[in-house]
């Protein structure tokens, strides 16, 4: 029988990005015994990935944002007992608060058990990336997840990169790989951004976001890498590997680039799977994901539940280290400060805007070839998905699970949950049922957990 | 409202999981007008939620195990019928006892059986290494039921439907049952939903777990009660177990009265690689919040049974609520009470297996024809003698 | 066919070990994930697929997709993104892996 590590906390923070770890530093600076979670070796989530040079050595300091902020808050992590490597499996809630079930290793999965009377849910989110022709071969990766790698490592995902999709990240990400000196091929934007332009309101007091944009784009333009707008992607094209990639504006004009890597975002999915089972208030942001509702103390329905950062609508990383501080200030009983709560709003109205902006095409589904996969764990392809809508009269995404196996195996559809859904839609002529694919998302266990670490739950001990 | 002259349907099938699609397939192929509705989506009840057990094994000698074996022979039938996508797979199931009584009372318990008409052998412990490898040394014996079945049992249910439909079925989603019509005679008229009354002769309840909610709707009260199950899935595994594999204790849990927790391992491959563990029931009504012990102990037993399994890792887990009745049989065929309300529902974990005999029962009793099978012992009015 | 140079956007100057890859020893840097090395030695993809033997490799690189996955020091199934590398580990990936 597996050993399993108990303990007990007045809070434990699960996720130790940004706003875990403002709400962990908060929440022991009023006195409380706080314990901060992350599945990864070292704090900062994805958007402070480092390696151990960046705590001493400044030369890539240009790669990393609001490093001043993180530094402060990790030399305030010696109050809280920070948990690396801890995955964690599933949320439960108990009588007097909650208990948190996770694995310490990826490699050596311990057993962990935490109680606490407080649980703040602080678990980011991960790319989204609506599918498209030749999305699943290697060299195509989610924008997000190939800066954690430049970050964390100063490795590049390829030599010659291009970026598609829409949103902001693309250009953060652009940025940070030719500041390492990796060669950018072009970054495409489906979107307009001067969009923007239609919320003005949603730029004021946030002129910073004007000069990091602009910044960007400054750097693009020295690089000499084209940025196009309105252009999105075609195809990714290779036989073992990405080798170009096909980009189309919606008339249908199309550019291909010589590649071996291409950087993907349509924007973010809040990873809410630990407060699914516990059933917490839930709504449906502007861009589509559904998020979890809080109040401003950032509590949800669910009481001594809290939740901060993209779980809560994506917004990114100053939003996100507010929310986080104005957790860890209402768990000690502090009031936030009004400016405080101004400042969170500015930058939810901000987040109202880019979402506005940044909307994936929503021809994706029609276009996409029956023979391309939508489920990428058990390789079901769109005309699979279409034909259980035809025939079987699947028209919601449970019923895709269940009769095409989208979305049952290892990542237990957080890659394609959101795009079967779409795709069920267009297939069935039904609205899109977002909130349907919460509850279909009943993912316990989190993580998969070995059978020996599920044994020693087993109270009586005597099963034969 | 739609006129009450002409019946718009001969029948109306209430559920749209396994029995229901059965039922609805049976009356079609029989001729006869169907319309089948569903509160929900299609197979969106405690159908999606099974491991897919079409058994003889677990059947206690009697009109129980009369109904299974009819069903058996059913879905052998329906094997040829049915596409490859629905999975049916006749890989047998095994009992197994790590006691010297646990396996002389298996033993006991299959020469009862045999005698009742089930294919039953005894295997030694050299004979079960060949079947199972993998199984634990502390495994003494066991008696194994070649005609025990595996089958996908949503894509066996979607294509029962598709092939209704095929036969002029209509089938309404997302339609919420709310009461009958009945004529001056009491008799069934009409079925009334949130979207409309849909005229017919007949009403199938087939509302597995919510059956009793729609029995008294239609004025024929049956006692269904939830039995609350959870199931562990595996991550995809090379081939690791070959047959449906039970602890013997299996048999006496669902023949059981307790309202407490039971479990005994029933642990099975599917054709997608993963390993299917399971079983339990309890009776919580419909709490959905998971049991952490519960699903502990599924995995300690399974780890008992095949101790090659303890590394190996849980990628999801499920619950369901099986329909059962205070006797543990079914409810099948017509209500005295309601003339035209005729019942099927209340197969606990057994749906699947006995969908078939039961959509052949109702068809025969619809059609006025004999029954192959006696159904006096299901009938509704059992637990009014009873009370 | 193995890259000639190590993709490397910036030398690194950190403390670095050794850890096997197929058997092969290939150098790794403190703060490396196992991902990190793979794809330092110019993998991109290092496992195939159940059904249709298609190559995977990195995808959402935040441990989500479960693509990524290797076998390190027999334990199969390890998130690559995820695992730190470590001093002397054995890293597996399954066959069939597609080298540039």
């Amino acid at each position: 029988m597996s050993e399993v590590e108990r303990a007990s906390y007045d809070v434990v923070v699960i996720g130790a990005g940004p706003s875990g770890m403002a709400g962990a530093v908060e929440a022991a600076a009023g006195g409380l015994r706080v314990a901060l979670l992350d599945q990864g070796a070292r704090v900062g989530g994805s958007y402070w990935r480092h390696n151990p040079e960046h705590l001493d050595d400044l030369a890539d300091v240009p790669l990393h944002h609001d490093w001043a902020t993180f530094r402060r808050l990790h030399t305030r992590l010696q109050t809280v007992d920070v948990r690396t490597e801890h995955t964690v499996w599933a949320l439960e809630r108990r009588e007097l608060g909650f208990r948190v079930r996770a694995l310490r290793g990826e490699v050596q999965r311990a057993a962990v058990v935490l109680d606490a009377t407080s649980v703040v849910v602080a678990t980011g989110a991960h790319d989204r990336v609506a599918p498209f022709e030749g999305w699943t071969l290697p060299g195509v990766l989610g924008a997000g997840g190939a800066q954690a790698l430049l970050k964390g490592s100063l490795v590049a995902p390829g030599d010659r990169v291009a970026l598609a999709g829409t949103g902001p990240l693309l250009l953060v990400v652009a940025d940070g790989l030719l500041r390492s000196g990796a060669d950018v091929a072009v970054v495409a934007e489906s979107g307009h951004p001067t969009r923007y332009g239609l919320h003005p309101t949603a730029w004021s007091g946030l002129a910073s976001r004007s000069r990091e944009a602009a910044a960007y784009t400054a750097t693009l333009a020295r690089h000499r890498v084209p940025y196009l707008a309105g252009w999105g992607i075609r195809s990714a094209n290779g036989t073992d590997r990405v080798e170009s990639v096909t980009l189309a504006t919606r008339r249908g004009r199309t550019k291909e680039y010589a590649v071996d890597a291409l950087l993907v975002s349509h924007g973010f999915t809040p990873q809410l799977e630990l407060l699914l089972a516990l059933e917490p208030e839930t709504r449906v942001d502007g861009d589509g994901s559904v998020v979890v509702v809080v109040d401003d103390q950032q509590r949800t329905s669910v009481p001594g539940l809290l939740a901060t950062g993209e779980v809560t609508g994506v917004g990114g990383a100053s939003l996100a280290i507010l929310e986080g501080y104005a957790a860890g200030r209402a768990l000690t009983d502090r009031a936030v400060d009004p400016a405080v709560l101004e400042r969170i709003s500015v930058h939810r109205r901000f987040a109202r805007a880019m979402h506005a902006v940044h909307v994936p095409r929503g021809e994706w589904a029609r276009d996409l070839p029956d023979p391309e996969l939508v489920c990428r764990c058990e390789e079901v392809t769109a005309g699979e998905v279409r034909a259980a809508c035809r025939e079987l009269g699947v028209d919601d995404l449970r019923g895709a699970k269940l009769m095409t196996r989208a979305g049952m195996g290892m990542c237990q559809g957080r890659m394609c949950g959101r795009a079967v859904t779409d795709l069920v839609a267009e297939a069935s002529g039904r609205e899109p049922e977002v909130a349907g694919s919460v509850r279909a998302g009943n993912r316990l266990p989190a993580t998969p957990v070995p059978l020996s670490v599920l044994a020693t739950e087993d109270l009586t001990g005597d099963a034969t | 409202m739609a006129s009450l002259g002409a019946p718009a349907y001969d029948v109306v099938v209430v559920g749209a999981g396994i029995v229901g699609a059965s039922c609805a397939h049976r009356l079609a192929e029989a001729g006869l007008s169907v319309c089948v509705i569903d509160r929900g989506p299609v197979v969106s009840g405690t159908t999606g939620a099974g491991e897919g057990n079409i058994l003889v094994s677990d059947k206690e000698p009697g009109s129980e195990l009369e109904l299974a074996l009819l069903s058996v022979r059913l879905w052998h039938e329906l094997a040829d019928a049915l596409p490859a996508a629905v999975e049916i797979d006749a890989k047998g199931g095994i009992i197994v006892s790590s006691s010297e009584s646990g396996l002389a009372a298996l033993v006991a318990a299959a020469a009862h059986q045999r005698a009742h008409g089930v294919v039953v052998d005894v295997v030694d412990r050299a004979r079960l290494g060949e079947l199972e490898p993998h199984l634990s040394p502390a495994v003494l014996g066991g008696v194994s039921y070649p005609q025990d079945m595996q089958v996908q049992p949503m894509l066996a249910a979607a294509h029962l439907l598709r092939a209704a439909r095929v036969l002029g079925t209509d089938v309404r989603p997302r339609t919420r049952m709310v009461g009958v019509e009945r004529g001056a005679d009491g008799s069934v008229r009409g079925v009334v939903t949130d979207t409309g009354t849909i005229a017919c002769r007949h009403l199938v309840n087939a509302a597995g777990t919510w059956g009793g909610e729609v029995a008294t709707l239609a004025g024929g009260p049956v006692p269904v009660l939830p039995r609350r199950g959870f199931i562990l899935v595996t991550e995809p595994l090379p081939p690791t177990v070959h047959h449906k594999v039970y602890g013997a204790d299996y048999v006496a849990n669902v023949a059981s009265d307790s309202a407490g927790l039971e479990t005994s391992p029933v642990i099975e491959s599917t054709r997608a690689g993963t390993v299917l563990i399971g079983a339990s029931r309890e009776r919580v009504g419909f709490d959905r919040t998971v049991s952490y012990d519960v699903l502990g102990r599924l995995a300690a037993q399974a780890i008992a049974l095949f101790p090659v399994l303890a590394g190996v890792r849980v990628q999801r887990t499920y619950r369901g609520f099986r329909p059962y009745c205070p006797d543990h049989l079914p409810v099948i065929g017509p209500d005295p009470r309601v003339d035209g309300l005729v019942h099927a529902c209340g197969h606990e974990g057994a749906g699947i297996g006995l969908a078939p005999a039961t959509a052949l029962l109702v068809t025969q009793a619809i059609t006025g024809v004999a029954t192959t099978i006696s159904i006096d012992a299901f009938s509704p009015l059992r637990f009014e003698a009873a009370a | 066919m193995s890259r000639v140079e190590p993709r490397q956007a910036r030398p690194r100057q950190g403390d670095s070990f050794t850890v096997t890859v197929d058997g092969r020893e290939v150098t790794a840097y403190d703060g490396d994930s196992v991902a990190a090395v793979l794809v330092r030695e110019g993998r991109v993809s290092w496992r195939r697929t159940r059904h249709g033997g298609r190559p995977r490799g990195l995808f959402c690189g935040i441990g989500a997709c479960q693509d990524c996955l290797v076998t390190v020091d027999g334990v199969d199934g390890v998130r690559a993104c995820v695992a730190p590398a470590a001093v002397g580990a054995e890293i597996r990936t399954s066959d069939g892996a597609v080298d540039e």
